[in-house]
Parts: structure tokens; C-alpha cells; sequence
């Protein structure tokens, strides 16, 4: 939680004084991983049904304050409301046999989560004993795709942004499906 | 005595042979995230060298006379070149830009690269790299190929959803073919008459007519980021946001589809042992695709973040 706090307060920090210097692409030549995974003490079928409704991942995402949602199945577009803005994720595939889903960024906005373009994927997965493991992935690309971004639109920043989401969202995905409270705050989404 | 020397020289023979085409035979692989080439014995199916190189290499190409190949390094525009005799890169040469795609003209002596935020393909000396020509194309060019035979080079302008076509005799861009959304890479077997192109967002494979310049797309799965196409017509796509890979058919029919997982990237095809290698980033590994069945006959460890590859002679 701490981490989450000190990367909020650098990204905050450096748009305070910064402008976006040199030109920025939706794509960029040199992709970026990010991953996590949790252990959650559930059953896998009812962990698929809180990550594969896509518009309802405000339900269980401590980070998402609103989501607007529209469609369903693959084509579905959810709105996030993040704390400094909107981004807005397309829904690519749904795999119910293999508890996964893909989806990509559609919409970016690099001051509200500094990369240009991500392609992700989620997938549940049986740990035996009534438990699940839930395994978060992306491919991104930094906020500024030139070759001299600022600090806060690097592979860096980019790449924490994105594990810090993932590592935020699985504890509360996991508080959710155990039915307790993330960090003793109140269950999210109640 | 006699005889003893006759098998020493033997020896010294196949010492020297073996030493000469340090690469020959592997699929060479380049790790973006790793900095490095790996070397992969297509017959052990093993990583068996990992040069060093300067960081996040993209582009790989080989000069056609077989003794260098060409990395580009888009994030430090650099271009460095490996001696496939030695196994060995030279240093980085700075080049400028984001050099992203790179081709090797047959004759002349000049590779191309392009330049992915400068909107532009630059000629340079292949010896000294030093640049000896620049073309505008549509924004955001990734891929190029080259049709010795025709004289001419291909652009696919990601963000403009075209691809250029230069050229070279002139090296002037003489059209621009819309051939679907965010088309990125071509069909590395060297076809020639059809030239394929991967269009990443709107998920099909371009196909165009070198003649006609006429243009056909065919679905295939989320995300295509490599093809490649064997001499009997078919040809397979490493589909990334999926993990699979599609194989379309010949003429008319149905394609398959393979779930491998991961994000595979690229592919290079070995049409005599009915094989095709495809680079997967997500997992570090590269696949070895049986085409006949249509599975995956092995995965093999190699460098992190391997993206584009080629198959040495």
C-alpha cells in the first residue's frame, strides 16, 4: 500500500511541472510485460464469474472509482474512472473453458495512466483444495513512445503503473471472493 | 603414418568447416528485452550461442550473400551488424531515429530501414551504413520487404493503414495501398507474386497482388503480428493477443486455428522439413510449429522478449 501511495505521489508530482515533450504514438517499437498473480481461496467458477462479467470489475478494483459499461461479449467496451481520469478497455475474447479473457486498451489517456497502449489477459485457473489462481498479464507500451520520454511516460513508469494495477485489483478480487475487507477497510464495492 | 595424417587433415577440414558458418543452419532470434541474439540448433532444438547486443533489438535481416545479418534498435537508433562466420556483433553503430524494419538489397550494396516516428524508409550503405537516400512514406512505417526481382521495396505504414510501395531504381514511393487497419509486418518466405500483410487492429491478413496491386483480407484471430507462407500456398499467422496461430488454407477453405497460449510474434517457415519457428514474447520461447499435423513439436527456451527471427541457409 505504501508503494501504491509513493508511485501516485511521483506520477502526481511530475505532471504537476511537465508537459509532454516530443511526439507521442498510440504504438510503439519496444513493448513492456507486466504480471501478477494471487491465490485466492475460492473456487474457480466463482472467481470467472466476478472477472468475466468485463463491466463489473468496479465491483472487486479498489483503483477504479466508476465504470461505465457497454456490450457484451467480445466488443464490449468498459469505461474506467481512475483517480486522474478515464481510460476505456475494449473486450477482445472470452474463453469460458479456459477461464480467460483478453482485452486491449481502445481509449488511452497517459495523464490518467501513463501508457499508450496495452493488450492484456486474465486467466483462472484451478490450485486444487477448493482454491483458484488468478494470473494477470499485459504487453504495454510506455506513455511517450519517442526515444526521449519524460520520466513519468517511460518503460518505467509505464510498467509500475501497470503492475500496480494488477497487484491492486487481485487483493481486492481476492478480498471479494473470500467475502472479507481489503487492508480492513470495507469490502469493496459495498 | 600416411594415414594418420590423411585423417588429421581430415580433421583440420572439418574444424574448419564447422568454424566457418558459425550460424549456419539456426534460427537466430532477437530478444528485445534480453539485449541479445540468441542462436537456436535447429537439430538439438536448443539455445547453443547468445551474442550480446546493444539494447532493445527489434528488426533482424540477412545480407543475401549470407555473411552479415542486420539488427535495428529502435529505442537507441542504432543499427549493429553480426559476422555469421564469427557469431560475433560489431558495436552499435548510431544511425539516428527509431530504425525499425530493415531489408537487404541483393544488389548495390544498400539496406533500408525504416524510420517508425519519422514517417520515412532511409537507404544507407551496407558497409559503412552512412545514409544515401530517405523516401516519405504514411505514418508510422514497421515492416519492409523487398522484391529483388520487381526492384521494389514495401512499407507497412502502421498508423496510415496503407502500405507504401518505393521504387528502387528511383527510390521514389509510387503508391500507397490501403490494405487494412495498423498493418505491421510481411510474409518473411519472400513470395513472388502475392505479398502478405498482417493488419494488427483490424485482425486479417492483406493480401496483394504484386501486379495488379490488387488487395484481399482474410480474417484470422486478435492481434496478428507475423505470417509467413509456404511454396504449396498455405500460410501461417502468429496471431499475438490471441495466442494462437492461424494456417490459411491454399485456395478456397476453411482455416485452422491453434491455441499455443503466450503472445507469439513471428514466423519463419522451413518448407523442406515441413516446419515453422515462431518466436513467442510473452513466454521466451520459441516454437516449432509441425505443419503437416498442426501442433506444437517443441518449445525451447531462449533469450527474454524474443521477437523477430530468421532461419540461416
Amino acid at each position: 500500500m505504501t508503494f501504491a501511495l509513493s508511485r501516485r505521489a511521483v506520477i502526481a508530482a511530475a505532471f504537476a511541472g511537465a508537459l509532454l515533450s516530443g511526439p507521442a504514438f498510440a504504438h510503439g517499437p519496444t513493448p513492456q510485460k507486466a504480471e501478477a498473480e494471487v491465490v485466492i481461496n475460492a473456487p474457480v467458477e466463482t472467481v470467472w464469474k466476478l472477472v468475466s462479467d468485463f463491466g463489473a470489475i468496479g465491483g472487486w478494483h479498489p483503483d477504479v472509482k466508476s465504470v461505465s459499461a457497454t456490450g457484451e461479449g467480445p466488443g464490449a467496451e468498459r469505461v474506467l474512472v481512475l483517480e486522474k481520469g478515464e481510460i476505456t478497455d475494449g473486450l477482445d475474447e472470452v474463453v469460458p473453458a479456459e477461464h480467460h479473457i483478453a482485452y486491449r486498451l481502445s481509449k488511452e489517456n497517459v495523464e490518467a495512466f501513463p501508457v499508450s497502449f496495452y493488450t492484456a489477459t486474465l486467466t483462472v485457473t484451478d490450485a486444487g483444495a477448493g482454491k483458484s489462481k488468478v494470473q494477470w498479464a499485459a504487453r504495454l507500451y510506455r506513455g511517450d513512445t519517442s526515444n526521449f520520454p519524460p520520466d513519468e511516460l517511460n518503460d518505467e513508469a509505464a510498467t509500475t503503473a501497470m503492475t500496480g494495477f494488477f497487484e491492486d485489483g487481485l487483493k481486492g478480487l481476492k478480498a471479494k471472493a473470500e467475502g472479507h475487507s481489503v487492508d480492513g477497510k470495507a469490502p469493496v464495492g459495498q | 603414418m600416411k594415414r594418420a595424417f590423411a585423417r588429421w587433415g581430415t580433421a583440420v577440414l572439418m574444424l574448419t568447416m564447422s568454424a566457418v558458418p558459425a550460424l549456419a543452419g539456426a534460427v537466430v532470434v532477437v530478444c528485445q528485452g534480453g539485449n541479445e541474439i540468441g542462436v537456436v540448433d535447429t537439430a538439438r532444438l536448443a539455445l547453443t550461442a547468445r551474442i550480446a547486443v546493444p539494447p532493445a533489438p527489434a528488426g533482424i535481416a540477412l545480407a543475401p550473400d549470407g555473411r552479415s545479418v542486420y539488427v535495428t534498435h529502435p529505442d537507441a537508433g542504432m543499427l549493429t551488424r553480426i559476422d555469421t562466420a564469427r557469431g560475433q556483433a560489431g558495436a552499435g553503430v548510431a544511425i539516428g531515429g527509431q530504425p525499425f524494419g530493415i531489408a537487404v538489397d541483393p544488389d548495390g550494396g544498400a539496406l533500408y530501414v525504416s524510420d517508425w516516428s519519422a514517417d520515412r524508409v532511409r537507404r544507407l550503405d551496407a558497409e559503412t551504413f552512412a545514409e544515401t537516400g530517405s523516401v516519405t512514406v504514411g505514418h508510422a512505417p514497421a515492416g519492409l520487404a523487398l522484391d529483388p526481382r520487381r526492384r521494389e521495396l514495401y512499407s507497412a505504414d502502421r498508423e496510415a493503414g496503407a502500405v507504401s510501395i518505393i521504387e528502387l531504381g528511383t527510390f521514389k514511393r509510387v503508391a500507397s495501398l490501403p490494405v487494412g487497419e495498423g498493418p505491421y509486418s510481411f510474409d518473411t518466405s519472400d513470395a513472388p507474386r502475392r505479398l502478405l500483410v498482417v493488419n494488427v487492429r483490424s485482425g486479417d491478413v492483406g493480401a496483394i497482388d504484386k501486379a495488379s496491386r490488387e488487395v484481399s483480407r482474410h480474417g484470422v484471430g486478435k492481434m496478428p503480428y507475423g505470417v509467413a507462407s509456404a511454396p504449396t500456398g498455405e500460410a501461417l499467422v502468429a496471431n499475438q493477443q490471441s495466442g494462437s496461430l492461424t494456417l490459411l488454407p491454399a485456395e478456397n477453405g476453411d482455416a485452422r486455428t491453434l491455441r499455443v497460449g503466450g503472445s507469439p510474434e513471428a514466423v519463419r517457415l522451413d518448407p523442406q522439413r515441413r516446419l515453422a519457428y515462431v518466436t513467442d514474447w510473452f513466454s521466451d520461447q520459441l516454437l516449432v510449429i509441425d505443419l503437416d499435423a498442426f501442433r506444437v513439436a517443441a518449445r525451447v527456451a531462449v533469450c527474454k522478449g524474443p521477437r523477430s527471427l530468421i532461419l540461416m541457409p
